[in-house]
């Protein structure tokens, strides 16, 4: 199983639609799908936020071995490399309550780029 | 709670628990002695065997006491040791229930229930605030700490003041603990030598004859090595028809190192020889070689009088927490965006100043205290001591630091007050807005004066900050004179990272207004910053 975005760059600007899709192993079965666009905060302390979560049918979803997904990219945070914090958006795949498929990091920004240590 | 369940397992704590199992039987002293002991943590031991009869069985025991914590003096003399003995003959025995051979002279004292009381409110304490962080962490509610919060989440509602019923009542406990040892500690170390040195006043001069003055090392701690030097006297005298021994100079908390040495050097000589010493006439046994109060004892007077008062501030403040109970304060008006001028001095500022000034002028006190013992010594014709004028130097340099410490608050709170206008609440990015500002107050101790833009990552670990100056709005280099005031136009670029405040980590934007007067002086004031991730164009506005 695995989850593959549909651009090569995975960088979205805020409000840009966030698409891709869950490649599925048919010996799995599947009881519960969650699809989730969450941001994590790293550095000296860790947290992490959802912003976005998507059921899909597990039925359909095992039949048809693919589940597609759309996400819009939200309008904050934005993807930040600093000295003391990091926040990194990232896609999972949850399978069953378990097991848990992700891709990351995605980069969220009006620049494409993470957003660097203050400057003005 | 590892620490809790450390205490838990201390000995002293078994032998709580122990006299809790005893019980007090008739029995019969038997003997009674005192030995002379140099590698124990007393200089002198208690010997005495008894017989009791348990259960329609007679044993023999030479236990002495349960709880010798609160009563052991490592500067216990001869005769304070031998008349701490019982006499021979009946008197009442305290036998273990289930192991009824192990038997002691002296039952449970208040000293082990203090003991008790302390570690049951140290376990109970330290148990609440484990849970408290442990389910704080779990639930992910957020441990109490000073925040500085955002600007959106500034306004502060009505809190309530005074502490709660629970508080004052854990005040209380405390407040009677902490009197009771200091009762504890003014009896051994003040009240009796005290009374002890004013009584000797009236005792009898009389002979005695000196058999030996020498110093010697003895353990503290059987286990550890921990040695401590100690005055060891021994003079014998007649009185009455009957001859008694006495080890004591004279009744104190304790000898320095010093007079100790002197004593021996001066008693050295004349070992074998009479000397003059006091004898109480009331009670033989007890006498000395100098009366009087010693200096220890005054120290030791201090120390009670802190402890002292620390209780009973604890008490008057868990009386009235208790009396009273939680009150709710005054709602605080909302937050204003823009400084109002003039900027009265805070009563903190005020208080904090005059806190300095009375701490600085009390350690000057005491640093001039030092000075004239080392200048008596001198004139008296003796070096003084090291002690003292090491005491007299560190603390004459604190009370420099604090002294310099004052004039710089008094010389911060003289600087001009920055007053802003026009700090908007949140902006997006690439928006404009107009700040104004006006330096109120007297402009002659002005040496510089700044406005930035700071940019500041935070996060909760031990609040780890990193900060950076983004850009200087205004720079202001040397005095003004009549008024300081103007406006800057400030544009936050579309590049801005804009505001975000998470549970544990935030970036926000500060304007910072900074003051530099003559002598260091220095006044920073921070005004938070909103920056929306959304620009003026996704919210519709044109110009």
């Amino acid at each position: 199983m695995n989850l593959v975005l549909d651009r090569s760059n995975p960088a979205y600007r805020p409000g840009e639609r966030i698409e891709g899709e869950l490649r599925l192993d048919p010996s799995t079965p599947i009881r519960t799908l969650k699809i989730t666009l969450g941001f994590a905060v790293e550095g000296r302390v860790q947290e992490s936020d959802i912003a976005d979560c998507l059921e899909p049918d597990p039925t359909f979803a095992q039949a048809s071995r693919v589940c597609r997904f759309t996400f819009i990219a939200p309008h904050e945070p934005f993807s930040y490399e600093g000295q003391e914090l990091r926040i990194r958006w990232c896609i999972e795949a949850e399978i069953n309550g378990k097991k848990r498929v992700p891709a990351c990091p995605l980069v969220i920004s009006p620049t494409l780029l993470p957003f660097q240590p203050p400057f003005l | 709670m590892g620490l809790a369940a450390y205490v838990l397992r201390m000995p002293v704590w078994e032998r709580i628990e122990a006299q809790m199992l005893h019980e007090a039987v008739p029995g019969t002293l038997i003997e009674t002695k005192v030995d002379r002991i140099l590698d124990g943590r007393l200089p002198y031991k208690h010997q005495v065997r008894f017989s009791y009869v348990y259960s329609g069985q007679s044993y023999q025991a030479t236990g002495l006491r349960l709880d010798s914590y609160f009563t052991d003096d490592v500067y216990a003399s001869w005769d304070a040791a031998a008349s701490a003995l019982p006499s021979l003959g009946p008197t009442l025995v305290w036998v273990d229930r289930e192991q009824p051979t192990n038997a002691w002279l002296h039952g449970p004292s208040w000293g082990a229930l203090a003991m008790l009381l302390t570690l049951f409110l140290v376990f109970c304490s330290l148990t609440l605030v484990s849970l408290y962080v442990a389910g704080a962490i779990a639930l992910n509610l957020p441990l109490p700490r000073i925040r500085r919060e955002s600007p959106l989440a500034q306004v502060k509602r009505p809190q309530r003041t005074g502490p709660r019923r629970l508080t004052s009542l854990w005040l209380l406990a405390l407040g009677f603990a902490v009197a009771y040892g200091s009762f504890k500690l003014g009896e051994s170390a003040v009240y009796f030598p005290l009374i002890k040195a004013e009584s000797t006043k009236h005792w009898q001069p009389h002979d005695c004859l000196l058999l030996r003055a020498e110093e010697v090392t003895i353990n503290r701690h059987r286990n550890r090595k921990s040695a401590i030097d100690i005055l060891d006297l021994h003079y014998q005298y007649n009185w009455g028809g009957r001859s008694y021994a006495s080890s004591r100079y004279q009744y104190t908390y304790r000898l320095t190192p010093r007079q100790r040495s002197g004593i021996v050097r001066r008693l050295g000589r004349r070992i074998g020889d009479s000397i003059p010493c006091y004898v109480n006439p009331d009670a033989p046994e007890e006498a000395v070689l100098k009366g009087g109060i010693s200096n220890w004892s005054g120290a030791a007077v201090f120390m009670t009088l802190i402890l002292t008062l620390t209780s009973g501030l604890m008490l008057i403040g868990g009386s009235q927490g208790l009396v009273r109970g939680p009150q709710a304060s005054k709602p605080l008006p909302l937050p204003s965006r823009t400084s109002k001028a003039p900027l009265p001095k805070t009563k903190s500022e005020a208080q904090a100043t005059k806190i300095m000034r009375l701490l600085a002028r009390g350690t000057l006190g005491l640093s001039c205290l030092f000075v004239i013992r080392c200048i008596w010594d001198l004139v008296t014709g003796r070096f003084p001591e090291l002690g003292s004028l090491a005491a007299a130097v560190f603390l004459g340099m604190m009370a420099r630091s604090l002294f310099r410490f004052e004039r710089r608050l008094v010389a911060n709170q003289a600087l001009p007050q920055v007053q802003l206008t026009g700090i908007p609440l949140g902006m997006p990015r690439g928006s404009s807005f107009e700040l104004g500002y006006r330096l109120v107050g007297e402009l002659s101790p002005l040496r510089s004066f700044q406005i930035q833009a700071l940019g500041q990552e935070w996060t909760d670990d031990g609040d780890s900050v990193s900060e950076r100056v983004v850009a200087v709005l205004l720079d202001h280099r040397g005095a003004a004179t009549g008024s300081l005031s103007g406006q800057l136009t400030i544009t936050i670029p579309k590049t801005a990272m804009p505001s975000f405040r998470g549970t544990n980590a935030r970036f926000e934007w500060l304007i910072v207004t900074k003051v530099e007067g003559e002598g260091q002086a220095i006044r920073t004031d921070q005004h938070p910053l909103t920056v929306f991730a959304m620009t003026e164009t996704d919210v519709g506005v044109t110009r």
